[in-house]
């Protein structure tokens, strides 16, 4: 730019003039640019600018998972996996990525309450102490309901606090977790101890009603995914199920299969493979298994015989190598019947091994739990502290929930939320959130897994171990005087190997660094089925079917969303946001249909309808699931909540239809009350109308080259585009995804996209950077289902750089179609233009929406957008570049894996390779040049970067 | 459409067009004088306060009142000492109050300033510099290619060894980065091989 030019009035500095004028004209004042705080004392190592990654466990339910915590400037900003951790591998379930948002929720407890006013820790100390452990309350006990106790740190705190205080009782409950695994387990181990599935060694699996490919499993992910590899080692899925699930849509083979019908399969293939010269288990009565008949089974649930008699033939030829798994809501004999062919199978130990299984964990089953409320109902408790626990939310009858809850007199609460059971209560504790927390998990026998808080308390918060161990330190003054001590104490008890070369401290540090701590553990000897435990569960199964055939109605399928879960995290926006993965439906939940019943009864998307289970009722929304099993119904739980600012009112409550602790309510009613619900979808198209959008084959016909994956051939008239330093590109494995979503979250995380709510979601404008598309394809009855994440893909000739009046969308000498925010005035001409619809317009000031605290859950490096302006994915620009400078400061050259975008990094599958294009060795270029590569709408000649390599299916042979 | 817009008006038009209006009537004249007033006053306050022309020298009082020519300047401690991160990390970051102290624990410590400092140091409670140089938050600026190419600091921070208050040197508008971008060969070291740095959007702004 030159200085004559630059000294005329041009058009930039007339409006340059303006701009600035204005700008005194409303902030006339001193200037100040504000105040730049260095830290007191940097902490040694860390440097401003630059993340500290702290490793520490996310615990949820029964399971632990080993999380590395970004923090940037003291405030942690982002999740993946701990790959340090044996079992986690690099990879962090999708929900722990999303809980970052919970740590800042501005719903949050900030003090703890006494009376609804806010009080002193001290005062509620002693409060809670006076009620608890004072002194046996008139002669009556104390109630203690918490959820799951996982960490063996806090089960000892809790088992010293019931040996000191002997009047309380502890009872453990999930809401979500149905007793039947347990009961069967108990009945045909003699121990809850649970198996870990390994898919990762499994070449036939059977899924009953099983999802084993749901995102809060990501080592089963990662296990099924390294077994897709094309080649005669490829795994092959049975999926019988009511639902679709991502198990079942992954599956090589899926039935919609009532899930009354699930232990009779099991016990009609253990008959059959017995039939076939499989011995059963030493003991067992064949005579048990007469009953069940695959040929009858088949006809009953419209599906030809010839394929349940093909799975049994698979399952004997890969004995040693077989896996069947029970879904958690089916029945004790379900799963009675899945260990039965696992030991037939000889899968024990093997692709189901429980000889590193932990100590299974306490649980009140709902019995349990009954008893306890009818009990408390009945005066026997003086007080009651809940903790991880919400009963008058998630207790299925709140009838005897809230007779239970006025015969107590004084209740305490800790918590993180002032949820539904809070409001109940009078003293309020308000709980820390898990990373400003320390505790200890033990995910597999010998391996130990520390929590470390990332953050000190945002509010005046205590852990609840905390708040127990003052109850606790009333009664024992010897005792550490907060829970880390507790803690450190216990590990150097007996954890700590005590050899002589290294101090405690040090061992301690170690620890906390990695995350883990592995010692050596003897097995577990292999469990031995309990034949006559087996042979029971096929005699009351053969009973039970006939009668359970007498009952009209449908079966109804409740479980825990993929998102929400069982409610806990139905205050974040993200995950409220996040569609369903198969009905793609965000903000709430809805009753899936199968077509058939659909028409039948006249049903629709959106067509509300009365459920009922006994004498309880619900009013949902329909959705016409493409693949339900006639007869069955899914929905999730999680969703109606009363409380929190973003939970209250989203979806509905489904809780109440819960009976005896069982995930499955037979012989619902379904009703249509003729009203109607406009439905947040987030897909609304499900059909691919024959074009080569997503594309699949079979493995077989691929290696044979019988089956060829579509490729357009260039027509290209103009030299193509030139990049001579790097080029970047993606390659999405499509034989890997499993369509969980965890990408979704992890770039929300990122790249700060915000979410919008269900009515803008209803308007198709939600701001997610990347998606998962799902299509059905073939009979609505049981169609395929195949997925695809879509983000933007980088064209070398991108058509929406073309269309942009201003510039602001243009193209990167690496390949990038970069997107400079303070350029675009909102045209949408790119949006428009854009194939893959992947840009997304900020219609409204999301980031001036967001309360604080929650802003500090921002990542800092990446331009928080305002109102009127595109943006898209940016393939992680921000850690190109700091890969790339962290390259050059330390002075080599960037090597393949430095740099990994927050989709490819949260992957569980592994499915999302990005790199160097240019670079022939890289990850990237040779997934590129793969056979089964291509492009999506290679045909419209805009070259995009990102190259999808065609899922592979494994049929049995002859379908 | 911009174009006839800021054509500097013709003044004997303007004024027959005043004189016409002042014939009409008073209000109207009014109206045009103030209009005339009111445009004349955003285009020359807008040019006196522009960017580049305000921003510079921008020299705000620190509550402890450091001065980089007794540190930088007479004692030569090296930039790099307390503004560590610069080849590291994006920021160069202000030193921490233990930095100072380093030295300090021992030097002048009955000054109020130190005394202030050690205050910090003692309590943890950080002190709270005033930002001198701030860019919009859309441009991510990164020290760490400058200075690891050789850039003086000099080079957009100015004499800093040479001055007690810390001013804004250099101008903060994107023409400065992009004109030491197309041309960095003044402000590189003689042999550097550098000949071109970036000028995409993705280099500054994401």
């Amino acid at each position: 730019m030159s200085d004559a030019r630059d000294d005329r009035l041009s058009r930039r500095r007339f409006l340059g003039l303006m701009g600035a004028s204005a700008a005194l004209a409303s902030g006339c004042s001193k200037p100040d640019r504000g105040s730049i705080v260095s830290d007191a004392k940097r902490p040694r190592g860390s440097t401003a600018g630059l993340a500290d990654l702290y490793a520490t466990t996310f615990q949820e339910g029964l399971d632990s998972h080993g999380v590395l915590v970004r923090v940037r400037e003291g405030r942690p900003i982002h999740l993946q996996g701990n790959d340090l951790h044996p079992l986690s591998k690099g990879k962090a379930p999708m929900r722990a990525v999303a809980d970052i948002l919970r740590l800042y929720d501005p719903d949050r407890l900030r003090q703890p309450l006494m009376g609804g006013r806010p009080a002193s820790w001290t005062g509620c100390n002693k409060a809670l102490f006076d009620a608890v452990a004072a002194k046996r309350p008139k002669g009556k006990g104390v109630l203690l309901l918490t959820g799951a106790l996982v960490s063996p740190t806090a089960r000892q705190l809790v088992a010293d606090l019931e040996k000191a205080v002997p009047w309380l009782r502890h009872a453990a409950w999930e809401p979500a977790l149905p007793d039947a695994e347990g009961t069967a387990l108990r009945s045909c181990y003699g121990s809850r101890r649970r198996a870990r599935p390994r898919l990762d060694l499994a070449r036939v699996i059977v899924a009953l009603e099983a999802d084993l490919l749901s995102p809060d499993k990501p080592s089963e992910i990662a296990g099924f995914a390294s077994s897709r590899t094309a080649g005669p080692g490829m795994s092959r899925l049975y999926a019988f199920e009511s639902g679709m699930s991502l198990t079942g849509a992954k599956a090589d083979h899926r039935f919609p299969w009532r899930p009354s019908r699930s232990a009779p399969l099991a016990f009609g293939l253990a008959r059959a493979l017995a039939a076939n010269g499989v011995p059963l288990p030493p003991g067992l009565d064949a005579s048990c298994l007469a009953p069940f008949d695959l040929e009858r089974l088949a006809k009953e649930e419209g599906v030809d015989p010839r394929s349940l008699s093909r799975l049994a033939a698979d399952l004997q030829e890969a004995r040693g190598a077989a896996l069947v798994a029970a879904g958690p809501s089916l029945p004790a004999e379900a799963h009675a019947a899945a260990f039965l062919l696992n030991a037939m199978l000889g899968a024990e130990s093997r692709t189901v091994d429980a000889s590193l299984s932990p100590e299974p964990v306490t649980l009140t089953d709902s019995k349990g739990l009954r008893r306890v409320l009818e009990a408390a109902a009945s005066g026997e408790f003086e007080a009651a502290v809940f903790w991880r626990a919400n009963p008058a939310y998630a207790f299925p009858d709140q009838d005897l929930w809230r007779a239970a809850a006025s015969a107590i007199p004084t209740k305490a609460f800790i918590g993180l939320h002032a949820d539904e059971t809070a409001q109940d209560c009078g003293l309020i504790l308000a709980e820390s959130h898990w990373l400003e927390s320390w505790n200890d998990f033990e995910p597999q026998l010998g391996l130990l897994s520390l929590q470390q808080p990332a953050i000190g308390p945002i509010f005046d918060t205590h852990q609840g171990e905390d708040i127990l161990l003052a109850v606790l330190a009333g009664l024992r003054p010897s005792l550490p005087k907060n829970y880390r001590d507790y803690l450190m104490a216990r590990w150097k008890s007996e954890v700590f190997p005590g050899r002589a070369e290294v101090s405690f401290e040090r061992f301690w540090n170690a620890c906390l660094h990695d995350g883990v701590f592995s010692r050596t553990a003897s097995p577990k000897p292999a469990r031995r089925l309990d034949q006559k435990a087996a042979a029971d569960a096929a005699r009351r199964t053969s009973s039970g079917t006939e009668a359970g055939d007498r009952a009209a109605g449908f079966e109804l399928v409740l479980a825990p969303a993929a998102s929400v879960h069982d409610g806990r995290y139905a205050n974040n926006g993200w995950l409220q946001e996040l569609p369903h993965p198969m009905t793609k439906l965000a903000w709430g939940n809805a009753a899936a249909v199968s077509p058939a019943d659909a028409a039948r009864l006249g049903l629709a998307d959106g067509s509300l309808v009365e459920l009922s289970a006994g004498r309880r009722k619900a009013v949902v929304p329909v959705v016409v699931q493409p693949g339900q099993a006639p007869g069955t119904l899914s929905a999730c739980l999680g969703y109606g909540r009363r409380s929190g600012s973003v939970a209250r009112g989203v979806g509905v409550n489904l809780y109440p239809l819960l009976q005896d602790g069982s995930g499955i309510v037979t012989g619902a009613g379904l009703r249509s009350t003729g009203g109607s619900a406009a439905l947040p979808f987030i897909q609304r198209h499900h059909k691919l109308e024959g074009r080569p959008v997503v594309q699949r084959a079979t493995v077989q016909g691929f290696l044979a080259g019988k089956e060829r994956i579509r490729r357009h051939a260039s027509m290209r008239l103009i030299p193509a585009q030139r990049f001579p330093g790097h080029k970047w590109g993606m390659a999405v494995d499509l034989s890997r995804c499993v369509g969980c979503q965890s990408c979704v979250v992890a770039c929300q995380s990122e790249n700060n996209v915000p979410a919008v709510g269900p009515e803008r979601v209803l308007k198709g404008r939600e701001m997610h950077w990347i998606r998962v598309d799902r299509y059905y394809e073939g009979a609505p009855s049981s169609p395929a289902v195949l997925f695809e994440p879509m983000f933007c893909q980088h064209c070398d000739d991108a058509p929406c750089e073309t269309v942009c009046p201003v510039a602001a969308t243009n193209h990167s000498p690496e390949g990038l179609n970069q997107m400079a925010y303070n350029r675009c005035v909102g045209t949408r001409y790119c949006s428009n233009n854009c194939p893959f619809k992947v840009r997304r317009f900020n219609f409204f000031e999301y980031a001036a929406d967001v309360p604080e605290p929650m802003s500090l859950a921002f990542n800092p490096e990446v331009t928080v957008r305002p109102r009127g302006v595109m943006e898209k994915c940016t393939f992680c620009v921000q850690r190109i570049d700091e890969g790339k400078a962290q390259a050059k400061a330390a002075g080599r050259k960037l090597q393949d894996g430095d740099i990994e975008p927050a989709c490819a990094a949260a992957c569980p599958a592994g499915a999302i390779v990005f790199g160097d294009l240019n670079e022939p060795s890289s990850r990237v270029a040779a997934a590129s040049r793969d056979q089964r590569g291509f492009k999506v709408l290679e045909e419209l000649e805009i070259n995009p970067s990102v190259t999808y390599l065609a899922g592979l299916t494994n049929q049995h042979h002859g379908g | 459409m911009i174009a006839p817009l800021i054509k500097m008006p013709d003044l004997d038009a303007a004024a027959s067009t005043v004189w016409e209006l002042l014939r009409q009537g008073p209000v109207a004249a009014v109206l045009a004088a103030g209009a005339c007033a009111v445009a004349a006053t955003v285009l020359g306050v807008g040019w006196l306060t522009q960017t580049g022309r305000l921003a510079r020298g921008f020299a705000p009082v620190q509550p402890i009142p450091f001065s980089h020519r007794d540190h930088a300047g007479s004692m030569a401690v090296p930039c790099l000492y307390c503004h560590a991160g610069a080849t590291r990390s994006r920021h160069a970051g202000i030193p921490d109050a233990d930095v100072c102290m380093g030295c300090h624990r021992v030097t002048k410590t009955d000054s109020p300033s130190i005394v202030k400092l050690k205050e910090a140091s003692d309590t943890g409670m950080p002190v709270a510099w005033k930002r001198v140089h701030s860019l919009p938050d859309h441009v991510f600026f990164d020290h760490r290619p400058h200075v690891n190419a050789g850039v003086a600091c000099q080079t957009c921070h100015g004499p800093v060894q040479q001055t007690a208050a810390v001013r804004q040197h250099m101008s903060m508008r994107m023409s400065n980065c992009l004109g030491c971008h197309r041309n960095p060969k003044p402000a590189l070291p003689p042999d550097s091989a550098i000949i071109k740095a970036p000028e995409n959007c993705n280099a500054c702004h994401r």
